[in-house]
């Protein structure tokens, strides 16, 4: 599994086994020199792949584990993990805004990394964790980024709320005393037009056990305040 | 300042939103998250066109993708766009795929027309007109307080200047919309708003001339 700190991308796109997908990227690099050391064709290797089991067009069964419960569903599979979430089981959480990996209010975590749920599709995330907002708190216990986020008033109107909450849990559980820069960096994947992010960035310090200033005095927002990393 | 208490409740204490829960928990229902089980999905047909006599509509291939239960036109017979996402038909059905698919369905025979898209260009005297009886440049919005001239003549240095400013647009995250469910002489609307005393009204607005449609 790709380390998230080691990884050059905080977001996945693709499924954790060798595909077609990952193998086009590698050619002309490494991959073809591997594959030709261990004495395999290029053709051979395409030949495998292509061996692929074809889905679709229409609807398949799939099954996801969402919170660590086993959903099974049918969608076809163009569908993505977003609209199989908000529209096959009841986890609205999740919230689609751009549909295009511009704004992230639709991460989810995949094997405990921060992805684009528009970006993945739901076939794809067959195999792996996948957590959402609705998942965070434990039979009613809110966690403490989530209870940060109410002392520090981190939202308001909310819609960013639950892609912000996914990025800097997976970004507490791998580093639980990050930097000012860090907390900026992990959610710099995620937009917010109600201009929540200082109070967002006071929630994650505070979650983190950093002192963090009361609202009243965070009035005068310099634009360092509100840069992303 | 004599009512003011001396210990107030809220007023001046740190006080969590009422909907802070909800919202940190994924609970909060947004109006897109009303989803009631066996509803259709609905999408509508933009224009693509920013100005276009629009001479039909075919919506045969629109119903005839599986899924799609309805397809209609806003309006029948030959009309004119006038901008870039008029709506110009709508379809609904079980999935949202199926409205895409449905959406792509939709053939218009249209005959484009030119247009501008600068403010300065619009108010050339050659500029395409967007309506047929109307000047593109609207009247002016002139504000005035006080006496004028009074005050020109006594200022120190009187300075004209012609301001421009770009449209502003208040883009929330949040897509707008409203899901509205009718059920015999009940109403529900699940909006996205701040303005619910409007929408409400609004709504029985539709719904009166609707019903005075029908008889």
């Amino acid at each position: 599994m790709k380390d998230p700190k080691h990884s050059s991308s905080q977001f996945q796109g693709s499924g954790e086994s060798f595909s077609r997908r990952d193998f086009l990227k590698g050619i002309g690099t490494t991959l073809v020199a591997s594959a030709a050391s261990q004495a395999q064709s290029v053709a051979q290797e395409l030949g495998k792949l292509n061996s692929e089991k074809i889905q679709g067009p229409g609807a398949v069964p799939i099954t996801l584990k969402i919170n660590g419960e086993v959903r099974s569903l049918e969608v076809e599979p163009r569908v993505t993990l977003l609209d199989a979430l908000r529209g096959q089981t009841p986890l609205t959480g999740t919230k689609e805004v751009c549909d295009r990996a511009s704004c992230g209010a639709c991460t989810v975590l995949v094997d405990g990394v921060p992805t684009y749920s528009c970006m993945k599709l739901a076939i794809e995330a067959q195999g792996h964790e996948i957590s959402t907002v609705e998942g965070l708190a434990q039979n009613g216990q809110l966690t403490g980024l989530q209870k940060a986020f109410i002392d520090c008033d981190g939202l308001q109107c909310g819609y960013c709320t639950p892609g912000f909450l996914m990025s800097l849990t997976a970004l507490l559980q791998h580093n639980p005393s990050p930097s000012e820069e860090e907390i900026r960096k992990a959610c710099s994947g995620n937009l917010c037009r109600c201009g929540s992010y200082p109070r967002i960035i006071a929630a994650a310090k505070e979650a983190a056990g950093v002192k963090t200033q009361p609202k009243a005095q965070v009035l005068r927002v310099t634009p360092d305040d509100v840069r992303l990393a | 300042m004599s009512d003011w208490p001396k210990q107030t409740q809220f007023v001046g204490k740190p006080t969590p939103r009422i909907d802070g829960v909800a919202k940190v928990t994924g609970a909060a229902k947004y109006g897109s998250d009303v989803q009631p089980p066996g509803w259709l999905y609905g999408m509508i047909y933009r224009s693509k066109w920013p100005a276009a006599r629009i001479k039909s509509v075919n919506l045969d291939k629109a119903k005839a993708i599986p899924g799609i239960k309805a397809a209609v036109l806003v309006r029948e017979g030959e009309r004119q766009v006038r901008y870039y996402g008029e709506e110009i038909a709508a379809v609904a059905g079980t999935s949202k795929q199926a409205c895409l698919d449905a959406l792509r369905a939709i053939d218009v025979e249209v005959d484009e027309q030119m247009f501008v898209v600068k403010e300065l260009d619009a108010i050339k005297p050659d500029a395409p007109k967007v309506f047929d009886n109307n000047p593109n440049l609207g009247a002016a919005n002139e504000r005035k307080n006080g006496d004028v001239d009074d005050a020109f003549a006594k200022a120190a240095a009187v300075a004209e200047l012609t301001l421009e400013t770009q449209v502003q647009i208040h883009n929330p995250l949040e897509t707008h919309g409203n899901t509205v469910s009718v059920e015999n002489d009940e109403i529900t609307v699940w909006a996205s708003t701040q303005g619910i005393f409007s929408v409400r009204d609004g709504t029985r607005a539709i719904s009166m001339s609707r019903r005075t449609r029908c008889g």
